[in-house]
């Protein structure tokens, strides 16, 4: 006879995660101020200097670019440069694109 | 995804540029951060890119999208995401014969590859005597899904690891080390850089568990070694769920991650061990070499060491077998010493990459191996994070109960 085995799962349980919609979109970026925002990978701040290009390219002076560097390496919502990077998206941003360099 | 998600959270509508091989990645933080619509474009900008050209044939190429992405209106499903369905991770998940499993197992992505030993009740209680604290006591929450390390998963992982009760204390401390947040294991367990926990016993739990710390302390063949290791790194995958490919981005990939454990050879040591008492520390190198020296006295070892670690490192655990510990020691150093001197030899920290992550401290000296000449690098970036061992009340009953499990080899 072949032994049978009930097992328990190795998996762990988490909170209930409440979930979120994401924010309405601008209806286009003329006239807009578009934050690009670099993590710390080393690919990130370039990949932004040719996304900058990019839409000077398309919108010329049309449109307004701010830009936001982080200098740690972890989460930046955790982080030190929360603050800032928050002060930066209220007073500068109206819409983010977000380089992470991987 | 993390901080696409944030900008998002403070009312800015945000696209992430990723590459194309992190979609699955991004998607899984997204959903983890209860934000699954969260936008993103992959794109072909090979990682960590320093090539002007690919980067800005990559992002021509992708600007379409991204700007479709920060202005195309929302669908529902972005605006308001349905909850999906969770596994079951209560009571038996599944009965089976040993094959079924397995199979079982391995096609949820709960292994490490290796076969596991079914975690039954029964199993799961017998390891779950190995500890005072209740099952359902939560160590912490692991990255990236945030599950709960609680002492009966812990246990649950133990078995599948083959890892006997007099382990639980010290799996318990090892889980409470990488949760600790100066051990940066968030950061290590997901990065491109396969770095792998690499574990160092202290104390008289070293000879109750016969962890070994002498010769082949890192080879297979020794169970405390080998399931602990096993056990710690099932548990970062079904309680932190990091899956290869998807959360774990390692690029190539690390055999440490099966297990590297090893216990400090106090015994053998002239100094005083890493930690006096019952203790685990961990850190998350990526890289392990063995070198001889080009000649055994103090400055041969010394300069040898040296020259080896060159001008790029940022973290090293020296592996000094005994006879070249003795030797040292002999010649006036210290392990103080000797982590001071090459301390002061570290290159300047780069600003950007995981580098960041190094503290002060640089430098670890281990006494482990057997009769030899060799010495070990252990080399990573980041913190060394100790937790004592907390023993149960029952612990002598313990041991003596597990005590003849140990090899007695064939003799030929």
């Amino acid at each position: 006879m072949v032994a049978t085995y009930d097992v328990l799962s190795p998996w762990a349980e988490t909170d209930p995660m409440p979930l979120q919609g994401i924010t309405p979109r601008v209806p286009e970026l003329r006239g807009k101020r578009i934050g690009l925002y670099a993590n710390y990978k080393r690919a990130a701040s370039p990949i932004q200097d040719a996304v900058e290009s990019e839409l000077r390219a398309r919108y010329g002076s049309e449109i307004t670019i701010t830009r936001f560097a982080q200098h740690g390496s972890s989460d930046i919502a955790s982080s030190d440069e929360g603050p800032s990077f928050v002060e930066w998206l209220n007073k500068e941003v109206d819409t983010v694109i977000v380089a992470v360099g991987d | 995804m993390y901080d696409t998600i944030f900008a998002e959270q403070n009312q800015k509508p945000a696209v992430a540029l990723v590459n194309e091989g992190f979609v699955h990645d991004a998607r899984s933080a997204a959903a983890g951060k209860g934000m699954p619509g969260a936008r993103f474009v992959p794109q072909t900008v090979p990682c960590e890119c320093t090539v002007t050209n690919k980067i800005e044939a990559g992002v021509r190429a992708a600007m379409g999208d991204v700007i479709a992405a920060l202005t195309m209106p929302l669908k529902p499903e972005e605006e308001a995401p349905a909850p999906r369905p969770t596994e079951a991770t209560r009571g038996a998940v599944f009965s089976g014969d040993l094959s079924e499993v397995q199979r079982f197992f391995y096609k949820r992505g709960w292994t490490d590859g290796l076969p596991i030993l079914p975690p039954t009740r029964e199993a799961v209680d017998e390891m779950l005597s190995g500890t005072d604290l209740p099952p359902d006591h939560v160590v912490g929450k692991m990255i990236p899904r945030l599950g709960k390390a609680t002492v009966e998963k812990i246990a649950i992982n133990a078995v599948m690891a083959g890892a006997l009760p007099t382990a639980m204390s010290l799996l318990i401390a090892g889980a409470e080390a990488v949760l600790d947040p100066q051990s940066s294991f968030g950061i290590f367990e997901v990065s491109t850089g396969s770095w792998a926990p690499f574990y160092v016993i202290n104390g008289p739990i070293r000879e109750q568990l016969r962890i070994n710390g002498g010769t082949g302390a890192l080879s297979p063949g020794d169970l405390a070694n080998a399931t602990i290791g096993r056990a710690m790194g099932l548990m970062v995958k079904n309680l932190g769920g990091a899956r290869k490919g998807v959360e774990d981005m390692g690029v190539l990939g690390n055999p440490a991650k099966y297990a590297m454990v090893l216990a400090e050879n106090e015994e053998a040591s002239p100094w005083e061990p890493l930690h006096g008492d019952n203790c685990v520390t961990v850190s998350f190198p990526n890289s392990y070499v063995q070198i001889v020296p080009r000649g055994t006295d103090a400055d041969g070892i010394v300069g040898t060491i040296k020259d080896r670690l060159g001008a790029s490192w940022r973290q090293v655990t020296l592996l000094v077998c005994p006879s070249h510990a003795q030797t040292l020691a002999d010649a006036g150093w210290t392990r103080e010493r000797l982590v001071e001197h090459f301390q002061r030899l570290r290159p300047e920290v780069p600003s950007t990459g995981v580098g960041r992550l190094s503290g002060s401290e640089s430098v670890s000296v281990v006494v482990a191996g057997g009769p030899g000449a060799w010495i070990g690098l252990v080399m990573g970036v980041g913190r060394w994070v100790s937790r004592p061992i907390c023993l149960p009340k029952n612990w002598d009953q313990l041991v003596k109960r597990y005590r003849d499990h140990a090899p007695n080899y064939l003799r030929y």
